[in-house]
């Protein structure tokens, strides 16, 4: 077996070059201001946010890495069908392929950068693995956490990211309505999702996140789909992350199979006034605590401030971007929000009017307030209706 | 991410079969002096919670305590409004929810002797985790332990095989679809997606890449929790062609216990003739590792054993870094294989 020839980048567009060019400036004025000499991105195969905002490129590799140095960028895979993409890329100078116990590319490269104090991004889940490949290649470098790093490098979205976004919300669009349109009496959970699944990856979705739940006021919470059968009378509830160009963009609704029941509209009309004032929040310099809770005061008005606790419900919102779950909207939680930041409000939770119920978009923080990213309807859905108000 | 079905049916995996799998490694753990023994999975690598219990890490981590002796108890972060689901699909009925691990771990020990805690693949294990557990439990002694449930569940029980090939039977069909001619690398993908997910997948995890007229397809598929992985190129016959030699020679040789280099001689040597290629691989994927891609693991030093499920996966890169790939997963037996995905 012979080594892969080097692999010529393909150019940049202008505007590539561009977003490549600021990623990279703000993440060493980051290292430069807490003293590291080196960041190192760690995408586990579920967390590979960081790698992807350096790479720009999708990994498939069970584990992956990006160092960022003063002058260059380099990445690394366990999966060999990685590394020609990222060469393409034109976003990172080298690639390589990697395997445990030694990691031997990603060792030779830290070593060459001269690093002795190195910040790494989701330090938290390293594997002992590849931490003790890093430490044998350089004895006594100091290995700190660059996650808050590299979080608050990434929460602000550029126009060219907001821009992928907006082409992700359209597949997120067409999402839901495969959702409305394949639901039936007698379809099972999983075979919605399915159908779902097909159509977003015709359209070119590269992932997806998505739980569901049918029934009726018992309904608790939503999960991975089962056997059960949707019936007249249930309400359907999905939380749809379609993820496309490396962002995930999330819309959560609420389909009653036949016509609602008065429950069941009142319990939309609830959420609704919830999400509403959770949008209306949404401020520069806004809190994710703010936004919680002029949610949760809807709900408290009318009597149903127990269901926002963690007993019934996880959060009021989160942020999404290249992660599907990033800061939480929690009462308790003072992280500040600025423009440009991208986030869900979906005051989801189980109320007794109507079991779990679940309704929500993503948004851009503008300079005065906030920009819907999804273009469906804000509305109660209805299988064979099509929507009801 | 996990949203295929999730199921738990006992005509299926028998309640016998489940109680036997902990008490395999519970067995184990006794015999290493361990009290017990931890097992970390997150949403991506979840095949070991699930095979001791059902249980899907749909979410997140998750970490699973199984006792020398006794019943087995899952740490979660997840709040107890999913408990109900939880118990529902999985054999588990002590599960327990948590801010962190290492408060998780204490409460679990707490009134227990002090002894040794045991982890099970420990070099996968974060090591901020193991770090916090050790805080956590300072009387106990953390002790590294190998990959005691992936190496059970690398022979699958008559059960799973019987599991596998029902699965295998839907993912034929899915490929089948996915390989009309004409289709672009989206259909294809979204034609095994629907499929695959209508006949029962749990998961299914897809690669594309297309350069020029070339396009390659890599698919791990879970159905319940036995994986199946394809990998194939569309858009060359002649690299096709020859992939597909490469495939019968090594299947031609494949038997239990046959060395590994007769095998990949036989492949590689089919691919010989290939100008320009300046990677020609194979590697074997045992079926305990599909949802790494056996990436995470050396590769195997001996030959397959009987009973084996795994994948054979054979990749060239051209000098331009342009890569082919043709996957199937099969069964070894002591006389040859039994395709599974072909």
């Amino acid at each position: 077996m012979s080594t892969l020839a080097t692999t010529p980048s393909e150019a940049l567009a202008e505007q590539d070059a561009a977003e490549r060019a600021l990623r990279q400036e703000k993440v060493r004025a980051a290292m430069a201001e807490q003293g590291l000499d080196a960041v190192l991105a760690y995408a586990p195969a579920w967390r590979r946010e960081y790698v992807r905002y350096l790479t720009d490129t999708a990994i498939g590799g069970a584990a992956a890495f990006a160092i960022v140095t003063g002058d260059e960028v380099s990445a690394f895979s366990t999966r060999l069908a990685d590394i020609t993409p990222l060469r393409r890329s034109g976003w990172v100078s080298r690639a390589d392929a990697i395997a445990l116990p030694d990691a031997k590319a990603l060792a030779d490269a830290l070593r060459e950068s001269g690093a002795r104090r190195l910040g790494i991004g989701h330090l938290e889940l390293l594997p002992l693995g590849f931490e003790r490949a890093i430490r044998n290649a350089v004895p006594g470098i100091e290995l700190v956490s660059a996650t808050k790093l590299l979080d608050a490098v990434r929460m602000v979205k550029s126009e060219w990211e907001l821009e992928r976004m907006r082409q992700a919300a359209r597949v997120s669009d067409a999402a839901w309505k495969m959702f409305v349109d394949v639901l039936e009496p007698g379809l099972a959970e999983y075979e919605i999702v399915a159908a779902v699944e097909s159509e977003i990856k015709r359209l070119g979705a590269e992932d997806n996140f998505m739980l569901i739940a049918s029934g009726r006021d018992e309904v608790l919470g939503m999960t991975p789909p089962g056997r059960r059968r949707v019936e007249v009378g249930d309400m359907v509830r999905t939380e749809l992350t379609p993820q496309t160009g490396g962002y995930w963009l999330q819309i959560c609704r609420s389909v009653t199979v036949g016509p609602p029941s008065a429950e069941q509209q009142r319990s939309f009309e609830l959420f609704h006034e919830a999400a509403e004032a959770g949008v209306a929040a949404v401020r520069p310099g806004v809190t994710a605590h703010e936004i919680a809770v002029a949610e949760n005061d809807v709900f408290r008005r009318y009597g149903y401030g127990e269901y926002c606790s963690d007993r019934w419900t996880r959060v009021r919102g989160h942020g999404l971007g290249l992660h599907l779950d990033e800061f939480p909207i929690i009462e308790g939680n003072h992280t500040v929000i600025p423009e440009g930041a991208t986030l869900i409000i979906h005051p989801n939770t189980y109320t007794p009017i109507a079991g779990y119920h679940v309704f929500g978009d993503q948004i851009v923080v503008t300079a005065d307030g906030a920009q819907q990213l999804v273009q469906t309807e804000r509305r109660l859905f209805s299988s064979d209706e099509g929507s009801l108000s | 991410m996990k949203r295929g079905l999730v199921v738990l049916d006992h005509d299926e995996i028998g309640e016998r079969e489940w109680r036997e799998r902990a008490e395999r490694v519970q067995a184990q753990i006794a015999q290493a002096g361990v009290d017990v023994a931890l097992i970390y999975n997150d949403v991506s690598r979840g095949d070991d919670i699930g095979y001791l219990t059902n249980l899907v890490i749909y979410w997140n981590e998750g970490v699973l305590a199984i006792p020398a002796h006794g019943e087995l108890t899952l740490l979660t972060k997840l709040s107890m409004r999913v408990f109900p689901w939880m118990k529902r699909n999985s054999t588990l009925d002590d599960i327990r929810s948590g801010r962190a691990f290492g408060g998780l771990v204490a409460g679990y020990v707490e009134g227990r002797e002090p002894g040794t805690i045991g982890l099970i693949d420990a070099d996968l294990w974060p090591a901020a985790i193991v770090e916090e557990i050790s805080q956590a439990v300072p009387d106990w002694t953390i002790a590294p332990l190998g990959p005691l449930v992936r190496d059970q569940r690398s022979i699958p029980s008559p059960a799973e095989v019987s599991l596998l090939r029902t699965g295998a039977g839907v993912l034929r069909e899915a490929l089948a679809a996915a390989t009309v001619p004409g289709l672009d690398a989206r259909e294809r993908v979204a034609a095994l997606e629907r499929i695959a997910r209508s006949g029962g997948f749990a998961d299914i995890l897809f690669r594309t890449a297309q350069t020029g007229e070339l396009v390659t397809v890599d698919a791990a598929g879970e159905y319940r929790h036995g994986w199946l992985l394809v990998g194939r190129t569309f858009g060359d016959e002649d690299r096709v062609a020859a992939l597909r030699r490469a495939q019968d020679a090594a299947l031609g040789v494949l038997r239990a216990g046959v060395p590994w280099r007769d095998v990949e001689g036989a492949a590689l040597a089919a691919l010989d003739g290939r100008p320009g290629d300046a990677i020609a691989s194979l590697r074997w994927v045992s079926q305990a590792d599909f949802a790494t891609g056996g990436e995470l693991q050396p590769p195997p030093a001996e030959g397959p054993a009987d009973g084996e499920v795994a994948a054979l996966v054979i990749e060239t890169v051209d000098g331009a870094g342009t890569r082919s790939v043709l996957t199937d997963t099969v069964l070894v037996t002591p006389t040859g294989v039994e395709p599974l995905t072909l």
